[in-house]
């Protein structure tokens, strides 16, 4: 199903690029949020990155669906990335955080907290720590292309990793993240 | 991406959010339908149907506007050395120092002319200090000297003369007739030509430094003269 509206958008067909673009909408725009905060600057980087996604489709070549969220969702994050560099929030990190937390060395994850709430802590993190956060831990990049990308240095960028979990961390036990040591205590 | 140990924060964090429906968060504004009136305009105009690769256009567009600009400067170098040899050929020869070679046959074949031209021509007297009279036209490559004739029965050819120490004059050129031009020559070249010269023909190398007869009180004999030898053999 992709295959054919991938073909067809590649055509220029408009109902195929419709569809294509109901198809991902939320799920890149999620992703979106996650870098940059606000809705409107989202929805901004959402509309560029379908149009840059629309008309380089014709070189884009199709293996699964897979590949074909992954394409998007760079396509996505470059944006977003581009949007923060425009507003001048990165490079943003901020060292005077977290200067009387020790984060705990044995995190234990707790289905106590669903999916939105971890995504609504995401999106609190500083831009930094986000960006950082997001591009390592969900997006899989290496420090390398995360120093790459954000023009900073690598252990600038592991050290904003380190600071990130370690603030989400708090947050998580904050918002009603249980370890399992304390619950059987 | 590369494969690393995965941290469990990392991993949990990834599984929660995977598993997130293609919902929007709760209390956003974003609609689709909005978003999508706004970017149809833009999408106006139709996706290539053959892969095209711009990449590859703009690089053979830059090759061809190289090869242009090459050819062009090609013709160019080869257009302009025919322009300037025909602008340097139609120059007139306004130097006053010539190559010798080329005014030296110029010579040769004018003191052979003046020479052969007129047989009856009175021949000057062998004077120690033998003046040159003025001819009524000079020949081309002599350089006019303010001249007053000592003999004024003299009227005889006079060959091209070359004043080494002669204070510069103003060239007169004749108003009919090939240019004058000066020669700069070697010593030995001089010498060759006296040696080639008939004898009569040495005592008119010589240039007359004197004083302006006019301005000298009437005497019958004439005022002496500064002379100047152009070579360093005796005068016979």
């Amino acid at each position: 199903m992709s295959q054919q509206l991938v073909e067809q958008c590649q055509l220029g067909n408009a109902f195929a690029q419709k569809r294509l673009f109901d198809q991902y909408a939320n799920r890149l725009f999620r992703v979106s949020v996650r870098y940059v905060r606000h809705e409107p600057d989202a929805e901004e980087v959402l509309m560029n990155a379908f149009l840059k996604a629309f008309r380089a489709i014709g070189d884009f070549t199709y293996r699964d669906e897979a590949g074909l969220e992954a394409w998007l969702r760079r396509i996505v994050i470059n944006e977003a990335l581009q949007k923060l560099r425009a507003n001048q929030s990165l490079p943003l990190f901020k060292t005077d955080e977290l200067t009387d937390f020790q984060p705990d060395p044995e995190p234990l994850p707790d289905t106590g907290l669903d999916a939105e709430r971890i995504y609504a802590l995401i999106c609190d993190l500083p831009p930094g720590y986000r960006t950082v956060f997001n591009l390592y831990a969900i997006e899989g990049y290496t420090h390398r292309e995360i120093a790459a990308q954000l023009r900073i240095s690598e252990n600038t960028s592991k050290s904003q990793l380190s600071k990130a979990r370690a603030l989400l961390q708090s947050w998580l036990i904050t918002n009603g993240y249980e370890r399992k040591t304390r619950r059987t205590s | 991406m590369n494969e690393r140990p995965d941290e469990p924060l990392d991993q949990w964090v990834r599984q929660s959010l995977d598993g997130l429906s293609d919902t929007l968060p709760p209390g956003s504004t974003f609609r689709g339908e909005r978003l999508w009136e706004q970017m149809s305009p833009q999408l106006a105009t139709p996706a290539p149907t053959t892969r095209w690769q711009p990449k590859r256009a703009w690089w053979a567009a830059a090759a061809c506007g190289m090869a242009v600009m090459l050819l062009g400067w090609i013709w160019q170098r080869q257009a302009m050395p025919d322009s300037v040899t025909v602008t340097l050929r139609s120059q007139p020869a306004t130097t006053k120092t010539s190559p010798v070679h080329r005014n030296d046959r110029k010579r040769q074949t004018k003191r052979t002319d003046d020479v052969t031209a007129r047989p009856g021509a009175p021949r000057h007297p062998a004077l120690p200090h033998a003046s040159v009279t003025k001819p009524a036209t000079l020949p081309d490559d002599v350089v006019s000297v303010p001249l007053e004739p000592i003999a004024s029965v003299n009227q005889g050819p006079t060959p091209p003369i070359e004043s080494a120490g002669a204070q510069p004059a103003p060239p007169t050129r004749p108003t009919t007739g090939p240019k004058r031009q000066f020669r700069v020559a070697h010593i030995n070249e001089l010498m060759a030509e006296d040696e080639a010269r008939p004898a009569p023909d040495r005592a008119e190398r010589f240039v007359r430094l004197g004083t302006n007869l006019n301005a000298l009180p009437d005497s019958d004999t004439p005022p002496p003269a500064i002379t100047l030898s152009l070579t360093t053999k005796s005068i016979q």
